[in-house]
């Protein structure tokens, strides 16, 4: 299940991929139009099919959307989860607390013990003290880690060529590696980092609503990939329920 | 497997998104319907009630529907003042046709780009104690974030239409609807009649936003969505009704609803507007117009 949209589609179609790679059979396969208002006929119809396993591509509202008919139906499938983007955010986090545990979905970053590279405590602590004042995401972990580290390759780059040349730089960055605030950087031959690092990740343990204890490790378990990860999936879906 | 329980279920969880369309509805069926202002900002209006819920509800933790009831008045008095501004440059000329509609188009971007410039792209959502718990009647399961806007919009449209029907201002309004010279020759100034009708339909939209942002995050740019459903329930429900707005704004939610449990999600607007365009091409007046 995904938006209408070009990420969610691309996201959908990967998951046909590997659903045929691991021998799954689809049994429901649809997406939605922008603005649906309400997702609990899609999540019901869902429940009709007895899917074992649900992906959801969703862009943020709709992420919220089926998170909360997800709990309003008692979907309970034995996986759940996906692309589901704004569940990295603190205000969706907090906003949906416990109604998180158990869903598996992509992240960035997260602050388990297996991400915690040089740099990266001093970027967020600084990050951190102007977002409040800002008025932007308070926990910084999605998107601000990585947009830093692609400026310190680039740094790293024009340091040690001592050039502003695109091509001389673009050369650089293809051949060598890089230390950032989230780890070493190493692009392969298509551009694309030379191993994913795109993490997969379940929530565990979310008790309330309170944003305090997403600074710590424990609520965002890395599973994928397999070098940084950082506990055990818990399985069935509805055993991460409180 | 389709079910009775699951038809069942569609079919309430249509109704209850209906209710929410109507209430969202009801300020264009009152400026589009009655007084023939293509008011197609009043989406963004809608947005503008969310922010200032989700802002009460941030800083005061007020309640969102409360908070969107106490800013009826502030609405109306702003809608008041958009209609006084759109007669001065456009109605009095009568140049509304076109400019006016720029003129709303303008307003609505306007507007979006104030609220990002205030609060950015970000998502913003509301905490209330209602939110998150469902209710079960035999096999259906009700979610109060959706059972609460739809008993709002159902009363919403229940005292537009008391209202309108059994007050002198209301029948004013309709009387302007009908006949604007007639009412002046009678001794009653239209414009007022009318910038009194623009507040009111502009006076739902911050109830509409409490109930926007009860049932889901909103962003600036999220109103631009409905204006192609809330203008089809208007004109489904007959330009100017009231009660057919209700009526309307059910049918496309059950329609929709149903769509979405048999066929999937996708179809649900195409099988709406294809609704539409059939109950036009037999009926123009919409279901309840006259």
């Amino acid at each position: 299940m995904g938006a209408d949209a070009e990420f969610a589609r691309n996201a959908i179609a990967g998951a046909r991929i590997n659903a045929k790679k691991y021998g799954l059979r689809i049994v429901y396969d649809n997406t939605y139009p922008p603005a649906t208002a309400d997702f609990t006929p899609v999540v019901r119809a869902i429940q009709a099919t007895g899917a074992d396993v649900v992906f959801v591509s969703s862009y943020p509202p709709d992420s919220v959307g089926m998170v909360r008919a997800i709990h309003e139906v008692g979907l309970r499938p034995k996986m759940l989860g996906g692309g589901m983007v704004g569940l990295q955010y603190a205000a969706f986090l907090t906003k949906l607390g416990p109604m998180l545990n158990g869903i598996v979905n992509y992240d960035f970053w997260v602050p388990e013990p297996t991400l915690k590279f040089p740099g990266i405590e001093e970027f967020l602590k600084k990050y951190q003290a102007r977002a409040v004042q800002e008025g932007v995401d308070p926990l910084g972990h999605y998107l601000p880690p990585w947009a830093y580290a692609y400026l310190e390759v680039l740094g790293q780059a024009i340091t040690a060529t001592q050039s502003t040349d695109q091509r001389t730089v673009g050369e650089y960055i293809r051949t060598h590696s890089f230390d950032t605030i989230v780890g070493r950087v190493t692009f392969g031959p298509n551009g694309e980092w030379a191993t994913s690092r795109v993490l997969m990740i379940q929530f565990q343990n979310i008790r309330d609503n309170d944003l305090e204890q997403f600074h710590k490790p424990g609520k965002r378990i890395v599973l994928y990939p397999e070098k940084w990860k950082s506990g055990e999936l818990i399985y069935p879906y509805e055993k991460a329920l409180p | 497997m389709v079910s009775v329980n699951l038809l069942l279920n569609a079919v309430v969880a249509g109704l209850l998104v209906g209710g929410f369309y109507a209430a969202v509805t009801l300020g264009i069926s009152v400026t589009f319907g009655l007084l023939e202002v293509v008011n197609i900002a009043h989406p963004v209006f809608v947005i503008l009630g969310a922010y200032f819920v989700y802002a009460a509800n941030a800083t005061l933790g007020l309640d969102p529907l409360l908070t969107g009831a106490l800013l009826t008045p502030l609405f109306f008095g702003l809608g008041v003042g958009v209609y006084r501004l759109y007669y001065a440059c456009f109605e009095r000329k009568g140049e509304e046709a076109l400019r006016g509609l720029v003129f709303f188009f303008g307003l609505l971007f306007i507007v979006e780009v104030l609220l990002l410039l205030r609060y950015g792209v970000d998502y913003r959502l509301v905490e209330a104690p209602y939110l998150g718990k469902t209710i079960t009647l035999g096999s259906v399961g009700i979610a109060y974030r959706l059972l609460i806007p739809c008993l709002v919009g159902v009363g919403l449209t229940l005292a537009l239409y008391f209202f309108l029907s059994k007050t002198y201002y209301g029948r004013a309004i309709q009387g302007v609807a009908q006949d604007s010279l007639a009412l002046r020759l009678m001794g009653v100034n239209p414009v007022t009649v009318k910038a009194i009708a623009f507040g009111l339909g502009v006076a739902t939209a911050s109830l509409a936003g409490a109930l926007l942002i009860l049932i889901g995050p909103v962003e600036p740019s999220l109103g631009r969505e409905y204006i192609g459903r809330a203008f089809a329930i208007a004109v489904l429900g007959g330009l100017g009704s009231i009660g057919g707005t209700l009526v309307a704004a059910f049918l496309l939610g059950v329609a929709e609803s149903l769509t979405a449990t048999l066929y999937g999600p996708s179809w649900a607007l195409a099988v709406s507007f294809g609704a539409l365009l059939l109950v036009l091409a037999l009926r123009p007046s919409g279901l309840f117009g006259r």
